[in-house]
């Protein structure tokens, strides 16, 4: 059963198929001992009214600011800070 | 998971260069699968490196344990000490230190080491059963290598083959949630007697004079035998040597390492200094990274500099070529220049095109196969038309680099393939990647570099060569002297795209006196730091297979510079001849604000070019002045009638030649001693002197302040300290430690942000700490206003709260003793704490050992009821430790008990400084504290400017107040009066901020104390903990019993066995015996014989060391506080074994370390050990505690022990509990095998065992 | 339980509390998927936890890890309040599934 997409999510909607860079919440995330600020690029591949998914999705890790996650990622809405329309394979300082 | 490796440490011949430099006594530790064939390799190949010939690395993953079968083949016990990784003291140590069981391992003989590693990075590990500094030694000869952490679930794989390894210093390292990334081992090494083919000391054809060899991964590529090709007429005839040093156009590619990899490749440099004795300045070209790779907000930098046995993982932002994917060579070297030149530099080469194996370089030889990275998209192959980097530059092999496209004025046309090769939007400075976009603003400089004395000092101390980089603009007036040259500042906002037409208008020779030989210096560029360039166009330097971007004389180049984001100080310099005249002079900076920045004067409101002061106005953040402080050394000068001050052995030395200054500027303090006391207690006194010709940094209270620190020349470390004012080390990071000391290296730059903070009119000192670079007069005076004075323009932040006028002129030079100060009626807010000290200062002997070695003229501090006890020779005097809790007044009540005496009639002698002079001794003294809040005009314990007098005469006293508003933990205190005689004799103490409410207590019977170097911390709201006040210092004068002059350092002699010594003078910062709180324990007072080398840590054989043993239980909390107050700028490393701590004791994202590097005069640290005593394992045994320098700190006795008891003792009171343990309610139902309903119900109900176990609980 | 939308908080202006939907939506999407494995980032220590799903009460979600950034928590049953949680990927049919790192390297003895 698919859900209609709020009035208040149709901000996401309207990107489905698009790729952007959308930064979370928290100063920083950490991946086994990586440590990385929350910046994403990737193409939104579902939104749903509670969170939506990049697939593919780069973490923007500023030693590796194109790496390419083996999985697709889900974002709760409420988590997210940012995000805007981006190339993902545009080059931006990340400090 | 578990490893197992069988490690042997095998005697082998180390070849560092092609051209047969090597050590025939070199030592390795090996994969024992390797053993044989590096053996044979190096039976076949006696004059050429061998690959497998490398410092050993070996990997894990996080959570893995390690087992190491160890087995030793040299003639002597070794062993294998790792840092960080956890281990059974007992078992594991490598060492044989106290009551422990040896765990170092004859010829001939195995041993099981049992690791286990939790956090991701370097654990290096060493010999520590022969840590002789001598050529005795092992770690000198190469006995060392370092175990890689690596995320869990990593594997690792060659990156010629794509095939797994098992060690090796470059791995391809892959992890399926993580980038594959390129990881390259860096061995800084140093002191290694490195011998010619002929077996003599290497021959500089330069001086014709033996030269020292720097080493990385046991390579050496040094100028010497590049430049003899030359001589010879073999390589480029016309060139002089130092402007090729490092083109591969010329020589081939070096022999040191080339980290290869494509453009945007993940890099980790794995940074180790597995050398013994000097502080090295690591800098890559083109990359930046943060310094706690751990931490984001982390402060940028390009430099680490890097004391012995100190390591760091460089992961540069963006990969390979940075944001701008530059293509081509980027150098990797020591930016200590004799260093860089005696062969300490390698590069990292990044390609734009596959590389297979079937390509060639340009002189034919193959280019190895790089297998791109599995996550990476795949490198474009080359084709004829489009070749990739270095193939489509058009040089000619065995002659100098060509120059690059478009830069030139009037220079050659492209080539068609170098078009093919250009960025989408070329620009002159910027052809083959532009890192700019589009729309970025431009700003432009026109630069000359240019030749011209420089006076030093109104006592005519000069350099009749000075060399700088002017704007064209005042290039006409600096040549007719009717502008002072000061070092070039420039300012540029983040965004910025900088261009720049760049100018030779040096002579073409350099030296021909004392200092040096003439040297040609006809080439020279400007190699800059931190922005964004194109590395083959506007590296200002000649590297690898790049374009030679050097000009020569009266030539102009264009450079183009983008400044990506708001930088600190970016420091700029010449690369193509940089040890012959960088240390006169060729060093600048542009420092790059935030966006929307205006530059002006302090001065005037005129908008301002250039210049080292400014005042910075912005819309949006706060205005703030800017400072621009150069330090320098190797300042090759003559006094006023022409004699060179503090020549070198022979011309052309690098042997610590000529005197160290500020901004082209020095105060020597031999120049301010008044006639006819002469007392040092004024030098910094401007009532006696006026103020000295350093810069006088000027601001109005409350003022916001970026001092923009840096170090131009050319190789020795310095501490630069302030007065008063604080800063966050990290400036980005308000989570980093709280600092008003920083060590600075060779092209090290930090900003020093803060609110200038104070009441009244007062002068704050600012200096290089070192003995050193006082004497020589690297210190000088920031002045700040509480009212308007006419030549300083407010920030305008300060228009909403005008500066009221002046009603007083300003003080001037009287030529008299300053007035002396008003103390003691200090008053306090009503219910504040004022905790008191009664201090005197006393003459007392030092005993430094309980064989007799003692300072006969040791100057202490000692409270009230030790004094008489001191004086009759009762008690051995300790170092001063006094206590204060946050929120605390302390007052320290100095009493002056001093005898005048000493050993000297005016001129000190060993420990020797530089350009020695008259200087007799202070009877004065005084007391200044680091890092606590007070009001300078009365507490600062230091005379200088126009404060008031602040020291004090025999029998005066004096009263200091000073504030803990925070968590500054532990503070250096040290004598002012006279720093020349006072400080290494022990004129210094420790002050430690406890958490609020903490109650000190005697460790032994847990009654209340004030002082002592162990004590427990109590506090109702925090777990009680050990505190051990430890502090390094160095420069002590000692006797023996016999009343014999120790002279430090010399090598250790054995009866049972010869070497060969070498007859060399220490260098000024290596003279004098060393140790922690007045005690030392060399090892010339234990071990008589060879053969016992490696029982010399130990109790059990020599009995404990003089030094502290610092006693604590099993898991017992603890805080080591470690400061560094004395003397000399010898930088070390402390080290201590099995236990580790976080580098910003307050950022729990910042690197987890065992060992902390770079302390230096005026370091303080904390050391919150993970875990307790006995770390992880919590395993009782002695855990020594040391300096890393290997050349002459352990030997000479910075060494002692932690001892973790197994049984109470009455010597030691137990902490109160409390932890207690938790269980659950009920019994045998672990959370991992709780069932499914209860698991699904999600909650685990807790009690603390309280009620059982009669112990704290968690409720 | 009524998994809809239409239970959710009305706010003092008769139209759905957006924030409230958002936060529920997300723990629908845990609950519906008990016994799937995922993959959590939280900016919070252990910072990283794969695991397997086992229940979602109230707005806490129960999860058997496999892995986390510390070997030690590793067959640990977590308790993560789904409002922290800052990214995830629940492993889906025709989607690539989450790496497995516990015995990647055995071939290193």
């Amino acid at each position: 059963m698919k859900e209609p997409i709020l009035e208040e999510n149709k901000v996401f909607e309207l990107l489905v198929g698009d790729t952007i860079l959308l930064v979370t919440e928290s100063k920083q995330l950490s991946i086994l001992g990586q440590t990385f600020r929350p910046i994403f690029a990737g193409e939104v591949a579902e939104v749903t009214n509670g969170f939506i998914t990049l697939f593919p999705v780069i973490i923007k890790m500023h030693n590796a600011p194109f790496y390419k996650f083996p999985t697709p990622l889900s974002f709760p809405i409420e988590k997210i800070a940012v995000f805007t329309p981006f190339d993902p394979n545009r080059k931006i300082p990340l400090i | 998971m578990i490893r197992k490796f069988h490690i042997v440490a095998i005697p082998i011949r180390i070849v560092v260069n092609r051209f047969g430099d090597h050590d025939p006594d070199g030592m390795m530790y090996v994969l024992k699968e390797n053993e044989s064939l590096v053996k044979k390799q190096v039976e076949k190949n006696p004059y050429t490196p061998v690959d497998l010939v490398e410092p050993l690395v070996i990997r894990a993953c996080v959570g893995d344990e390690i087992e190491v079968l160890f087995e030793n083949q040299l003639p002597f016990n070794t062993g294998m000490h790792i840092q960080r990784a956890d281990y059974e003291v007992m078992t594991a140590d490598g060492a044989f230190v106290g009551l422990n069981r040896d765990t170092t391992v004859r010829k001939g003989e195995k041993i099981l080491y049992k690791w286990k590693v939790f956090e991701e990075g370097i654990d290096f590990f060493s010999d520590l059963g022969n840590p002789l500094s001598s050529e005795l030694g092992s770690n000198v000869h190469g006995l060392f290598g370092a175990l890689f952490v690596e995320p869990r679930g990593s594997w690792w794989t060659h990156p010629e083959t794509g095939k797994p390894i098992n060690s090796g210093n470059f791995a391809d390292v892959h992890n399926p949630l993580l980038p594959s990334f390129r990881e390259f081992g860096w061995f800084f090494h140093d002191e290694q007697e490195i011998d010619d083919l002929t077996g003599q000391a290497p021959i500089s054809p330069h001086t014709l004079q033996p030269e020292a060899t720097h080493l990385i991964n046991y390579r050496a590529e040094p100028m010497r035998n590049r430049a003899r090709l030359i001589q010879e007429g073999v390589v480029c005839p016309d060139c002089e040597g130092e402007e090729v040093h490092h083109d591969s156009w010329v020589f081939g590619d070096p022999d040191t390492p080339i980290l290869r990899a494509y453009v945007g490749d993940p890099i980790k440099i794995r940074l180790v200094h597995a050398g013994a004795q000097e502080t090295h300045s690591f800098h890559y070209h083109v990359h930046q990274w943060l310094f706690e790779h751990t931490d984001v907000d982390s402060e940028i930098v390009d430099v680490q500099a890097v004391s012995p046995q100190a390591h760091y993982t460089v992961t540069p932002m963006y990969g390979a070529g940075s944001l701008h994917g530059a293509i081509g060579d980027a150098i990797i070297h020591c930016h200590l220049y004799p260093h860089f030149g005696e062969g300490m530099w390698g590069m990292q080469r990044n390609f734009d095109t596959l590389q297979d194996g079937s390509m060639c370089y340009p002189n034919g030889v193959q280019i190895k196969a790089l297998q791109p990275l599995p996550d990476r998209p795949y490198p474009p192959k080359p084709t004829p038309d489009k070749p990739g980097f270095p193939n489509f530059i058009p040089g000619i092999p065995g002659f100098k680099a060509p120059r690059p496209p478009l830069g030139i004025k009037y220079g050659r046309q492209p080539t068609k393939i170098e078009e093919n090769h250009f960025a989408e939007r070329p620009i002159p400075g910027a052809a083959f990647v532009n890192p700019a976009p589009p729309d970025a603003p431009t700003r432009h400089y026109d630069i000359v570099i240019m030749q011209a004395p420089l006076v030093y000092n109104r006592e005519g101390w000069h350099d009749p060569e000075g060399r700088f980089y002017v704007l064209k603009e005042d290039y006409e007036d600096v040549k007719a002297g009717r502008k002072i040259p000061e070092p070039l500042v420039i300012r540029a906002n983040a965004g910025d795209l900088i261009t720049f037409t760049y100018t030779n208008k040096l002579p073409e020779t350099i030296g021909g006196n004392a200092f040096q030989l003439v040297n040609r210096t006809y080439e020279v560029g400007m190699h800059v730091h931190f922005v964004k360039f194109d590395v083959l166009c506007s590296d200002g330097a000649n590297v690898g297979w790049n374009y030679n971007s050097g000009i020569t004389p009266n030539e102009t180049i264009q450079y183009a510079w983008y400044a990506d984001v708001e930088l600190k100080c970016v420091f700029f310099h010449d690369h193509l001849f940089a040890n012959e005249h960088q240390q006169h002079g060729v060093f600048a900076a542009i420092n790059i604000e935030p966006r929307g920045s205006k530059y002006f004067s302090p001065y005037s409101y005129e908008i301002i070019k250039s210049g080292t002061q400014a005042r910075i106005e912005h819309p949006i953040i706060p205005d703030f002045r800017e400072i621009n402080l150069f330090v320098h050394d190797f300042s090759l000068l003559f006094d006023k009638d022409g004699n060179p001050l503090n020549p070198p052995p022979f011309p052309g030395s690098p042997d610590d030649p000529g005197v160290m200054a500020i901004n082209y500027r020095c105060e020597p303090l031999q120049f301010r001693l008044k006639e006819p006391d002469c007392d040092p207690a004024y030098v910094f006194s401007s009532w006696v002197h006026g103020d000295p010709c350093t810069p006088l940094l000027e601001s109005y209270n409350g003022d916001t302040v970026r001092v923009r620190l840096i170090q131009g020349s050319h190789e020795e470390s310095h501490s630069f300290n302030l007065h008063r004012q604080r800063w966050n080390m990290e400036r980005g990071d308000l989570d980093s430690n709280l600092v008003q000391q920083q060590h600075i290296a060779i092209a090290d730059t930090f900003t020093l942000e803060f609110n200038m903070e104070g009441e009244g009119d007062f002068d704050m000192l600012y200096h290089f700490g070192s003995v050193d670079d006082i004497w020589l007069g690297n210190w000088g005076i920031f002045r700040t206003y509480e009212k308007k004075v006419p030549h300083l323009i407010p920030l305008r932040d300060n228009y909403w709260n005008p500066l009221r006028d002046r009603e007083k002129p300003l003080p001037k030079r009287t030529g008299k003793k300053p007035p002396r100060v008003r103390d003691g009626e200090y008053s306090y807010p009503k219910d504040a704490i004022v905790r008191k000290y009664d201090v005197y200062a006393l003459n007392a002997c030092i005993e430094y050992h309980k064989n007799g070695d003692h300072d006969p003229f040791g100057i202490v501090y000692a409270l009230k009821e030790d004094v008489d006890e001191i004086l009759s020779r009762k008690k051995n005097p300790k170092p001063l430790i006094i206590r204060g809790n946050v929120g605390e007044y302390v007052e320290v009540t100095l009493t002056n008990l001093l005898r005048c005496k000493d050993h000297h009639e005016g001129q000190h002698g060993y420990p020797e400084v530089p350009v020695e002079a008259f200087f007799p001794t202070s009877d004065r003294i005084s007391m200044h504290a680091q890092l606590v809040e007070y009001d300078v005009r009365n507490s600062d314990g230091a005379t200088v400017g126009f404060n008031y007098d602040q020291t004090i005469g025999p029998g005066e006293c004096i009263t200091y107040s000073w504030y803990i508003d925070q968590d500054i933990g532990s503070v250096n205190l040290t004598d002012m009066a006279d720093v020349r005689n006072h400080r290494h004799h022990g004129a210094f103490g420790m002050l430690i901020a406890e958490p609020r409410g903490s109650k000190f207590l005697d460790s032994k019977t847990r009654e209340h104390t004030d002082t002592g170097e162990q004590v427990i911390i109590s506090n109702p709201m925090l777990p009680e903990f050990r505190e051990y006040a430890l502090i390094m210092h160095d420069g002590v004068r000692l006797l023996d019993k016999k009343g014999k002059l120790i002279i430090d350092p010399k090598p250790l002699i054995f009866k049972d066995v010869e070497v060969e010594l070498e007859e060399e003078v220490p260098d000024f910062e290596d003279q004098g015996s060393r140790g922690f709180n007045y005690r030392y324990e060399p090892f010339r007072s234990r071990v008589k014989k060879f053969r016992d080398i490696h029982k010399v840590f130990s109790s059990k054989v020599f009995g404990d060391p003089c030094t502290p043993v610092l006693l604590a239980y099993p898991g017992d909390p603890i805080t080591i506080r470690l400061t560094h107050p004395a003397d000399r700028p010898r930088t070390r490393t402390f080290v201590i074994h099995g236990h580790k701590f976080l580098r910003s004791e307050d950022d729990l994202n910042s690197t987890i370390i065992s060992e902390r590097p770079q302390l230096t005069v005026g370091s303080s640290d904390d050391l919150h050990l993970f875990y307790g005593a006995g770390g992880l394992l919590s395993k009782p045994g002695d855990y020594m505690y040391r300096s890393g320098n290997i050349r002459w700190d352990i030997e000479l006795g910075m060494w002692g022990i932690l001892r973790v008891l197994n049984r109470r003792t009455r010597s030691l009171a137990p902490l109160k509990k409390t932890s207690g343990k938790v269980k659950l309610l009920k019994e045998n139902h672990s959370a991992k095998f709780v069932e499914t309903d209860e698991k699904r119900l999600g909650l685990l109900l807790l009690e603390s065992s309280n009620r059982n176990q009669g112990e704290g609980g968690l409720l | 339980m009524n998994n809809g939308l239409e239970n959710i908080v009305i706010n003092g202006f008769g139209s759905p509390d957006i924030n409230a939907v958002r936060e529920f939506v997300v723990t629908r999407e845990f609950r519906d998927r008990i016994d799937s494995k995922a993959l959590l980032l939280i900016s919070q220590f252990p910072f990283l936890i794969i695991g397997e799903i086992q229940n979602v009460i109230g707005d806490y979600l129960i999860i058997k890890a496999d892995v986390t950034n510390v070997n030690e928590l590793d067959d640990e049953i977590f308790r993560v309040h789904v409002d922290t949680i800052e990214v995830f990927y629940i492993e889906t049919e025709g989607k690539p599934p989450i790496p497995d790192i516990r015995y990647r390297n055995d071939h290193h003895d």
